[in-house]
């Protein structure tokens, strides 16, 4: 009976220090599922086998946790971390009994003292966690880190653990002395410690590599916004040189009065030139007004793509937009989401058109992207589900993928629709934080 | 009665407009009348000022002052918020998407493209004369709730369910070929309507646009077949629901 509860104790302990690592991922159905299955494996193998058990109960939460997010890396390391926590707070409280209390613990008896020792080492485990939860949620939170360096921590973290194991049965084995005890504590604290420290190392590294990285794409796309420009002065240029002779051609024509060919000449060569002007180059123009480099990067680029592409973009932006409040490397992951989608769609339409416009409003900044679309697009909850795409599967992450940078930032509101054959997204980023008055019902 | 005002800062194009305009309602014998035709915005803010109207505005977007006439479209609306404001403008298309989400203009008409102007202030003033005469006489009713600086407005038989986002205070509005998002709380939408009701902790549906309900899996498919979810706690009140 006491083994149960006990038992029971340390699987909670798991359950609610995994839950914490994650964050606010799971359900309230696969947390109970954790809880209970976690406790049946475990009472049968620790009757089975000893401390050891402990591995199985880890295999359950981790195939859980993997189910239920489909991410493998994460499912295996939020466990292994959890129980190190556990272990850790244990010896933690165990130091204390035989430091402070200078009380024998009891780990392994039948007395209604192990719950009790277990209880205190919930209450500690809780407070390693929430504090290694907020590390661990930096680096779950990246998408790059766990591809490169994920299996890397999942075997570190299992060796770790597997070790801390070893200590542990080794311990048993010469029978849990209290210098033993405080040996063991004192090495796994310092290991801990180094997990953590070479763990922060590893993400500052990342975190900087990550910076480069998207340095170099704001450069690259600055440069070819930069070549454009270029290609307009040239155009302005010609034009200049042109607009002499069209000037002086003309004059001789009125001075001869011949109404007929000065129209003709009109037609001929003046109205090209000016529906030139309207043509694809001049549309980046209103891009001047945007301050913030790496939007201004963003829309150049891609219009650039659009427009290679023969699509007819525009952009619009009639007021200097300074700044928009929202962390930039999200803006310009959800701008990127939002514009190709635009483009890949408007590149199946009869006359495609994309369009963007940067608006200042009172509270707010609003992006505005449309595009033309097919006649038989599906209907709009269709296309936000994850995985949907109409160019077959592992392509329509996008949408989704925007749904879910902007329902984490707490600025911004996205609002799609679809009008008359055209897809409207617009994504709303408010200046300040949520006042009442912006809440009404 | 749709009152008309021209403000347009070239005296030549502007009594020309007014000269199409007024043609028109006089042809058509519509029930409309210009208020105000003038070079000055001040003019149509003072009259704005003194009177409760509903209008259709056609501005010129380069006045010839400080304001510009996308300034003087959003000053109009802080007066009226149902009247149709019609932009006229040399900057052909760069800013189609301003003037919309600016100030919710309802068409703009351009002027360098030698196109017939006069065909186009016709179209809108038929199209302004159309909206109003619906919301005048119409019942159907829109749901409306304010985010920011925006009007959100939706049918109420286009609305499926509302959904709490994992972010606190939004909520996300399920339309037919819509989603919208605005902050806000559930229990205050769910006393909007009789229609609504509560089938989740984090869900409002529409009971107009419930298809079926599927007990075992606690899920309400919706009739353009999207899903919606409902916990155990709710799922009895609904059941009477789909019975009766």
């Amino acid at each position: 009976m006491i083994i149960f509860i006990s038992i029971l104790i340390q699987v909670t302990m798991m359950v609610v220090s995994a839950r914490l690592l994650l964050g606010q991922r799971l359900g309230w159905d696969t947390l109970l599922l954790m809880l209970l299955g976690g406790q049946a494996i475990g009472y049968f193998s620790y009757n089975w086998l000893g401390p050891i058990g402990v591995f199985a109960v880890l295999g359950w939460l981790a195939a859980l946790i993997i189910k239920r997010l489909r991410k493998p890396v994460i499912g295996a390391i939020v466990p292994i971390l959890a129980q190190i926590i556990n272990v850790i707070s244990d010896y933690i409280v165990n130091t204390f009994y035989i430091v402070v209390l200078h009380k024998d613990p009891v780990t392994n008896g039948d007395t209604w003292e192990t719950p009790f020792y277990n209880g205190l080492s919930l209450v500690v485990s809780l407070l390693l966690a929430l504090s290694f939860s907020y590390l661990f949620r930096i680096f779950i939170t990246h998408e790059m880190p766990i591809k490169r360096y994920g299996l890397l921590f999942t075997v570190l973290s299992a060796l770790t653990l597997i070790i801390f194991y070893v200590n542990i049965l080794i311990g048993k084995q010469q029978g849990f002395t209290d210098d033993n005890i405080r040996a063991n504590s004192i090495l796994f604290f310092f290991y801990f410690i180094l997990l953590i420290v070479v763990c922060i190392v590893l993400v500052r590294i990342m975190m900087k590599e990550a910076d480069i990285q998207n340095k170099q794409v704001q450069y690259d796309r600055l440069t070819e916004y930069t070549d454009n420009l270029e290609q307009l002065y040239i155009d302005m240029q010609k034009f200049r040189h042109d607009y002499i002779n069209i000037l002086l051609t003309m004059s001789d024509y009125i001075r001869s009065g011949d109404a007929e060919r000065l129209e003709r000449y009109f037609n001929e060569r003046i109205m090209p030139i000016s529906q030139g002007m309207q043509s694809n180059n001049y549309k980046l123009g209103a891009l001047h007004n945007v301050r913030l480099q790496e939007l201004k990067g963003i829309l150049s680029s891609k219009l650039i793509k659009a427009q290679e592409l023969k699509i007819d973009a525009v952009i619009e932006v009639v007021e200097t937009i300074e700044q928009v409040n929202m962390d930039s490397v999200q803006l310009c992951r959800c701008l990127g989401i939002l514009l190709d989608n635009a483009i890949e769609e408007a590149v199946h339409c009869e006359t495609p058109t994309v369009r963007a416009a940067v608006i200042k409003r009172d509270q707010s900044v609003l992006i505005a992207v449309t595009n033309s679309c097919r006649s038989n697009t599906p209907e709009l909850h269709r296309i936000f589900e994850r995985g949907f795409s109409t160019k077959g599967t592992n392509r329509g992450l996008g949408l989704s993928n925007l749904k879910e940078i902007v329902s984490r930032t707490e600025s911004a509101t996205l609002d799609t629709q679809i009008v008359n054959g055209e897809f409207i997204q617009l994504l709303e980023v408010f200046n300040g934080p949520i006042t009442k008055s912006r809440m009404t019902g | 009665m749709l009152e008309v005002f021209i403000c347009e800062d070239d005296p030549q194009q502007r009594s020309q407009i007014t000269k199409y305009v007024s043609d028109y309602i006089m042809i058509e014998n519509l029930d409309m009348k210009i208020v105000v035709s003038t070079g000055n915005s001040e003019d149509v803010i003072d009259y704005l000022r003194n009177n409760q109207v509903t209008g259709l505005y056609f501005l010129d977007v380069d006045l010839k002052e400080d304001k510009s006439g996308i300034a003087l479209g959003a000053e109009i609306r802080q007066y009226d918020n149902q009247g149709a404001i019609v932009f006229i403008t040399t900057h052909s298309e760069l800013t189609y998407l301003t003037f919309t989400y600016k100030v919710e203009a309802m068409d703009y008409i351009t002027k360098d493209k030698f196109t017939d102007i006069q065909k186009r202030i016709i179209d809108c003033i038929d199209t302004a004369n159309q909206r109003y005469l619906m919301n005048k006489h119409s019942n159907r009713k829109v749901f409306q709730t304010k985010s920011g600086d925006k009007m959100i407005g939706v049918d109420y038989s286009d609305i499926l369910f509302f959904e709490t986002s994992s972010q606190l205070h939004k909520i996300i509005l399920h339309a037919t070929n819509r989603q919208v998002e605005f902050y806000g709380k559930l229990k205050d939408i769910l006393e909007m309507d009789s229609r609504f009701y509560r089938c989740h902790n984090s869900y409002v549906v529409n009971k107009d646009n419930i298809a079926e309900v599927d007990m075992s899996k606690r899920e309400i498919r919706m009739t353009n077949g999207q899903i919606c979810y409902a916990s155990s706690r709710f799922l009895k009140g609904l059941k009477d629901i789909v019975q009766h």
